[in-house]
């Protein structure tokens, strides 16, 4: 019965954003305070794309550029997704700041849980 | 282990069996609400661009469209319901000026928190108590506005079409904060789902571009026929605090 109780708990507080799909990096400009990544989904229309802004004050900033530069390096052989809660998927050009961003890579998609 | 692995396939299996259930609207009711959807402020800074002077003067303006259409649905004596993303990173409360707008001397008010983008989506942890609003109140159509109009607004709008929901889209209050500019008005821009009405028995979808418009489409029988309606957290008048209103995890 605890532990039943306690698996709710676990679930009660997590949202379920969006996942976008096994992202290609389409391009990667780099500004002062941030570095912005133009992405795409293999899920989404031919020629659509959306920017992540990898910020400097992310915590986690480092990591995710590592799986941006990854994606980069070994293409197909390297899946990104992301989690994007409210993301829009038209009209082109949407932008987040990476701090919404969940980045998931390979190390990650073996954990993911299974209902996401 | 065992036991959380066994809890977990209860869980899912209770989510299943409630996604089989039937379509939550009576769409021959008459009975409509008004839903505005996601207008919290973490949305609206979310990107970074919200100190844009053109993304200021269009988050003023969508607000001011918004309290008209809730000042309608006051005049209309219909339910107003503020949809609130409950998420860790983004959580926090409806934008004031419009709570305080609904609020104000009428009770008919209620905050429901969902954990996914689309209010519908069957992995929304609370469902239920959508469910709940609409079959206790036999709500028919939906008056929707709010925020991100290509997703939290579009997905909402797909899984009310899918639960046999009218539907009708106030425009001039519906924006999407996930762009350098943001986008608004939104008229135009949902017409595809005028293509879903196919996949219900008789809903349909409409776009109306400002609040004054929505008068027609502001039904509410139970208010009416109040006789004898005592509520049972759905009828109107009967509590002078929003409803269901929780704490964000935030």
């Amino acid at each position: 019965m605890k532990t039943i109780i306690l698996s709710l708990l676990l679930f009660a507080n997590t949202s379920l954003a969006a996942t976008v799909n096994d992202v290609r990096v389409l391009e990667v400009k780099q500004g002062p305070e941030s570095i912005e990544l133009k992405l795409q989904s293999k899920d989404s229309r031919p020629g659509s794309y959306f920017f992540v802004n990898v910020l400097k004050t992310d915590a986690e900033a480092f990591t995710k550029l590592g799986h941006a530069l990854s994606k980069m390096a070994l293409k197909n052989n390297y899946r990104l997704d992301l989690d994007i809660v409210s993301f829009s998927d038209s009209p082109n050009g949407s932008y987040y700041a990476s701090d919404r961003v969940r980045f998931i890579g390979p190390p990650e998609q073996k954990i993911k849980k299974p209902n996401n | 282990m065992h036991s959380l692995v066994l809890s977990f396939l209860v869980f899912l299996g209770g989510s299943l069996c409630f996604a089989a259930d039937e379509p939550m609207c009576s769409n021959t009711s008459g009975n409509s609400a008004l839903i505005v959807i996601d207008m919290q402020r973490s949305f609206v800074e979310s990107n970074g661009y919200y100190k844009r002077p053109g993304n200021i003067a269009i988050v003023e303006k969508l607000i001011t469209e918004q309290k008209k259409a809730i000042k309608e649905a006051q005049a209309a004596g219909i339910p107003i319901v503020f949809f609130e993303y409950d998420d860790v990173d983004f959580g926090g409360p409806t934008e004031p000026q419009l709570t305080t707008a609904a609020m104000k001397g009428y009770r008919d008010v209620r905050v429901l928190k969902k954990t996914t983008d689309g209010m519908f989506d069957k992995k929304n942890k609370h469902l239920k108590d959508l469910k709940d609003f609409l079959q206790r109140n036999q709500i028919g159509t939906l008056i929707i506005a709010g925020a991100n109009g290509g997703s939290c607004v579009k997905a909402s709008i797909e899984g009310a079409l899918k639960n046999n929901c009218n539907v009708v889209t106030h425009s001039a209050g519906v924006a999407d904060f996930n762009f350098r500019e943001f986008i608004y008005p939104y008229a135009g821009r949902l017409t595809e789902m005028k293509k879903l009405e196919k996949e219900c028995e008789s809903c349909t979808y409409k776009e109306v571009a400002s609040a004054e418009r929505l008068a027609d489409s502001m039904i509410n029988n139970n208010h009416r026929n109040s006789v004898g309606n005592s509520g049972g957290g759905g009828s109107p008048g009967t509590s002078s605090k929003p409803k269901n209103s929780t704490k964000t995890s935030r």
